[in-house]
């Protein structure tokens, strides 16, 4: 572009970080295919014995129960997402600001933070022996809120302003606009936010580390939590698997919705 | 704005109270309380192991006068500027290729730099496990190059902790560089050649001064994740370097001294509201709908 | 030839990957001269005006500026004004700051700087807004920044790239005028790059007409208006009525020729340019040099095409008449709007020409190396 030789440069060095980037995933896929019984980096040799171990009960257990959460993370986070950016794109009102900062709060407060305050809340008010499953749920919503309302905010700001008034002006009710109008326009907006959410909820670990408790814990904590015992390959290879839920979902949803487009909009730009 | 509808023309509560109204109330007792509650935890003194009811600020002098806290505080913050440098200059060749590139690959590419967000910061950090733990892939290089006569544990350490968080956040930099520099007309730096300044000049004097928003951002949002980050200060750092997340874990879940915890929480809550009022003051509008 | 060429192009080319961007083009500027290189998007002229700034390095050919080979050279070693379309002026300095830019790189004192950047900006009639910063400007005013940016550095040469095309109209003939009035108070070389026929005639000495990355033809606006040397070039500029032909006789020593027609008609041709017989050939007439009468007319040494009216578009003193020629080709004539000259759909005319004004162009340029010069 400006001559040869810089832009040559330029290429190596971001080759360079792209292995940097992408070159210890990579490792710690390889890993996992290992013969030997340590994580060692080339393989000993080749074996399928960790995935083996990596799809058994032990894993294959809480790696369900990270998906059960994060899914229904990912619909409650867009079905309370839905109303509020509603509420924020197509109304001006005193206090709108505020709100706006309530709703992007865990996205911009620490994690860590909420979870040890939810902690919290729970033990105050008595729930902490009951503490599972539903409490997770509770705080994962509340950290993928912010990603499921810019998602869907981004989508309804392209949405022309009057095909409401239009639909309305055709003698059609709110409900009916809602439903037969705008949510099949938004379509791609909810499923992006969904699958932000989703991944989000699914890959989080600072928040389950203080709410989760033992059989009812997240994958991320579990992994976490046998990793102080050392690193065997078995969780190379569970890792892996985390790694793959997502990867299918993204490349699933992408041949239908331009994730692209909300990727921008998502930081706000 | 009152709604007024056809069958009663009554006056009626504003729509937006309801579509606002109600997942406000939601955030409110599930993200509002419980951080009010930590940062109020963060005042009560605790005793065998329950918080009381007293006014206490002996939880925040405990960190600013014994060492070993102190140096953690100092080790968190090292790190969360360690990282915000590494992530801002790192992340900036390939937002600046990104842009610029004419390679048919540049969906491929840009796709590939967003991946590692997919997976979690565990098995982000693994790998780096593997490479540096002292019978790692670093060590057995440095070895066969003769470049080291004994094995040498790089992990647990300090920089462990960088190098992952770092490695960690990259995608967050190239993303947020990747918007401030599409925004940069690319003509501009073939006119400040075309007026005589050489590649030097032109990217301090133009490129640099209509990018620092990015920059600053890209630093600002790698400083205030690194510095509530668990997971990598927990693999790669361990006991022997602990930052403010793994002593809140410890004191937690371990110790289960809830005043210590908080005022830690507290200490980070504080940290991170200073860097959001800094990057609003930098211009950089990060929080909007 | 009487060497005063600044810049000589010779053998351009560039290519990327696969593709041909610019394609063995040659063409040389004189001093003070102002050639416009004219052609559709995509027809590499902002390539070639990239290869003269140093923007982009061709693939082979030299570039030689002033006795200086440029290739190679950096674009700050060039002293090269470049003017871009979208301006790309630098938002964060002021307009005083962005027109002292290039001398400040040159290291000139600040007294000798301040001077030149207050008469440059008085010579644009921006004088009051030196302090202002571009995004507070208007678009012609941003325009005439740039070029005052550009110019104050003295440059050895100026390229344009399209710099009018994101203004209005109005504001476009208006700026016309005035950079070509700078550029000849300067006189300074010039090319410009224009998608814009109307522009190219008005502004140019001469015209470079590309297309698909070649230079078709090189002439003043009033030859390439009036000797189109292909189907491209008379295409391109004006608008024009072609007929589908057949080269039948070659130029005799006056430069005529006949052809036969799609419509089976021998008609006498004007030929600017040697051509073989038996040659496809496009017979270009321009609208203001046909007439229109009823009927079926024959007149020997005018040539005559009969066809049905299809559309009459009323212009105030003059009408655009639209036919189908015999043959199938369309035509279009130009004519006083008066009561002897009332036209109605589907009336059978004849269009007739005088034959200077029927000028025989190859197809393509390609066919008888009827290139570039």
């Amino acid at each position: 572009m400006f001559g040869m030789r810089p832009w040559t440069v330029l290429r190596a060095v971001v080759a360079a970080i792209y292995v940097f980037m992408l070159g210890p995933i990579v490792i710690t896929v390889l890993v996992s295919f290992n013969a030997g019984t340590r994580s060692v980096f080339p393989p000993d040799g080749w074996s399928l014995k960790w995935w083996a171990e990596a799809l058994s009960e032990e894993w294959i257990d809480p790696i369900l129960f990270s998906l059960q959460l994060a899914s229904l993370a990912a619909i409650l986070s867009c079905a309370v997402a839905l109303p509020l950016a509603f509420g924020l794109t197509r109304h001006r009102f005193p206090g709108r600001n505020l709100v706006v900062l309530l709703v992007l709060g865990p996205l911009l407060l620490p994690t860590l933070a909420t979870g040890l305050g939810l902690l919290r809340v729970f033990e105050f008010s008595g729930l902490i022996g009951s503490m599972g499953f539903w409490t997770l749920l509770i705080g994962h919503v509340v950290i993928c809120i912010p990603f499921a309302v810019r998602t869907i905010a981004v989508s309804l700001h392209g949405l022309p302003s009057n095909v409401e008034a239009a639909a309305a002006s055709l003698g059609a009710s709110r409900m009916v606009v809602l439903v037969k109008i705008i949510l099949p326009l938004i379509r791609n907006g909810l499923v992006a936010g969904a699958l932000f959410a989703f991944i989000h909820s699914f890959t989080d670990i600072n928040l389950s580390l203080f709410l989760a408790r033992p059989g009812a814990s997240p994958i991320t904590v579990k992994i976490l939590g046998f990793l102080e015992f050392g690193f065997a390959p078995t969780l190379a290879a569970v890792s892996a698997i985390t790694l793959i839920i997502p990867l299918v979902l993204v490349l699933l949803v992408q041949r239908s919705a331009r994730l692209g487009d909300f990727i921008y909009g998502e930081r706000g730009a | 704005m009152w709604t007024i509808d056809g069958q009663g023309a009554g006056r009626r509560l504003p729509l937006h109270w309801f579509l606002v109204g109600v997942p406000a109330l939601f955030l409110l007792v599930f993200f509002v309380l419980p951080n009010a509650f930590l940062l109020s935890a963060s005042v009560l003194k605790s005793e065998n192991q329950v918080l009381t009811n007293q006014f206490t600020t002996e939880n925040f002098t405990i960190f600013l006068t014994k060492k070993v806290y102190l140096l953690t505080i100092l080790r968190t913050f090292v790190v969360g500027i360690s990282v915000g440098l590494l992530v801002a200059f790192v992340s900036f060749p390939v937002s600046y290729f990104l842009v610029r590139t004419r390679s048919r690959f540049k969906g491929v590419l840009i796709t590939l730099s967003l991946a590692p967000l997919l997976a979690s910061v565990v098995v982000r950090t693994y790998g780096w496990y593997v490479l540096l733990d002292r019978f790692g892939f670093v060590n057995d290089v440095l070895l066969k190059l003769d470049a080291i006569q004994e094995r040498i544990a790089f992990i647990p350490s300090t920089g462990g902790i960088i190098i992952g968080l770092a490695h960690a956040l990259l995608p967050y930099g190239i993303l947020t560089n990747l918007a401030s520099l599409s925004a940069v007309n690319p003509n501009m730096e073939r006119a400040s050649m075309s007026l005589g300044a050489n590649r030097t000049k032109t990217f301090l004097l133009v490129l640099l001064p209509n990018c620092m928003p990015g920059l600053v951002a890209s630093f600002l949002l790698a400083f205030s994740i690194s510095i509530s980050a668990y997971a990598t200060p927990a693999i790669l750092g361990g006991y022997a370097a602990q930052t403010i997340a793994t002593l809140i874990y410890a004191f937690i879940m371990q110790v289960l001294d809830w005043s210590l915890g908080a005022a830690l929480g507290t200490i980070l809550i504080v940290s991170t509201l200073a860097i959001l009022y800094f990057s609003f003051r930098f211009g950089g509008k990060r929080a909007e709908v | 030839m009487p060497d005063n060429v600044v810049l000589r192009l010779s053998g351009i080319e560039v290519r990327y990957g696969l593709t041909v961007a610019v394609e063995k083009l040659d063409l040389a500027v004189e001093e003070g001269e102002f050639v416009t290189l004219l052609g559709p998007s995509g027809c590499g002229k902002t390539t070639t005006l990239g290869v003269v700034a140093g923007f982009f390095e061709p693939s082979a050919g030299e570039v030689v500026l002033g006795g200086k080979p440029l290739v190679g050279l950096p674009p700050f070693r060039r002293n090269i004004g470049v003017v871009f379309q979208d301006y790309a002026l630098f938002p964060h300095m002021t307009v005083a700051q962005n027109v002292a830019f290039g001398l400040k790189m040159r290291k000139v004192s600040t007294p000798e700087i301040e001077r030149r950047v207050r008469e440059i900006l008085s010579l644009v009639r921006l004088g009051e807004f030196a302090d202002r910063h571009p995004q507070h400007l208007s678009g012609g005013q941003r325009q005439r920044v740039a070029l005052a940016r550009a110019l104050v550095i003295r440059p050895r040469l100026l390229l344009l790239d399209e710099p009018l095309s994101n203004l209005d109209l109005k504001l476009r003939e208006e700026l016309r005028l005035e950079i070509v009035g700078l550029q000849r108070q300067l006189g300074i070389a010039t090319i410009f790059v224009t998608h814009d026929q109307t522009e190219a005639l008005v502004m140019s000495d001469r015209i470079a007409v590309m297309k698909d990355g070649r230079i078709e033809q090189v002439d003043t606006p009033h030859g390439i208006y009036e000797k189109p040397v292909t189907k491209f070039v008379a295409e391109f500029i004006g608008s024009m009525t072609f007929v589908r032909a057949e080269l039948v006789e070659p130029a005799d020593e006056e430069g005529f020729g006949t052809a036969r027609t799609a419509g089976g008609r021998i008609v006498p041709v004007r030929l600017d340019r040697a051509m073989a017989r038996g040659l496809p050939v496009s017979i270009a007439i321009r609208p203001e040099k046909a007439r229109l009468v009823r009927g079926n007319f024959t007149s020997n040494g005018i040539v005559s095409l009969p066809g049905r009216v299809v559309s009459v578009a009323y212009l105030g003193s003059r009408q655009e008449v639209r036919l189908d020629l015999e043959g199938g080709d369309r035509g279009m004539v130009e004519t006083v709007a008066d009561e002897s000259q009332t036209f109605t759909r589907g009336e059978e005319v004849s269009l007739l020409a005088e034959r200077q004004d029927c000028v025989a162009v190859p197809d393509s340029a390609t066919v008888d190396g009827a290139a570039s010069d």
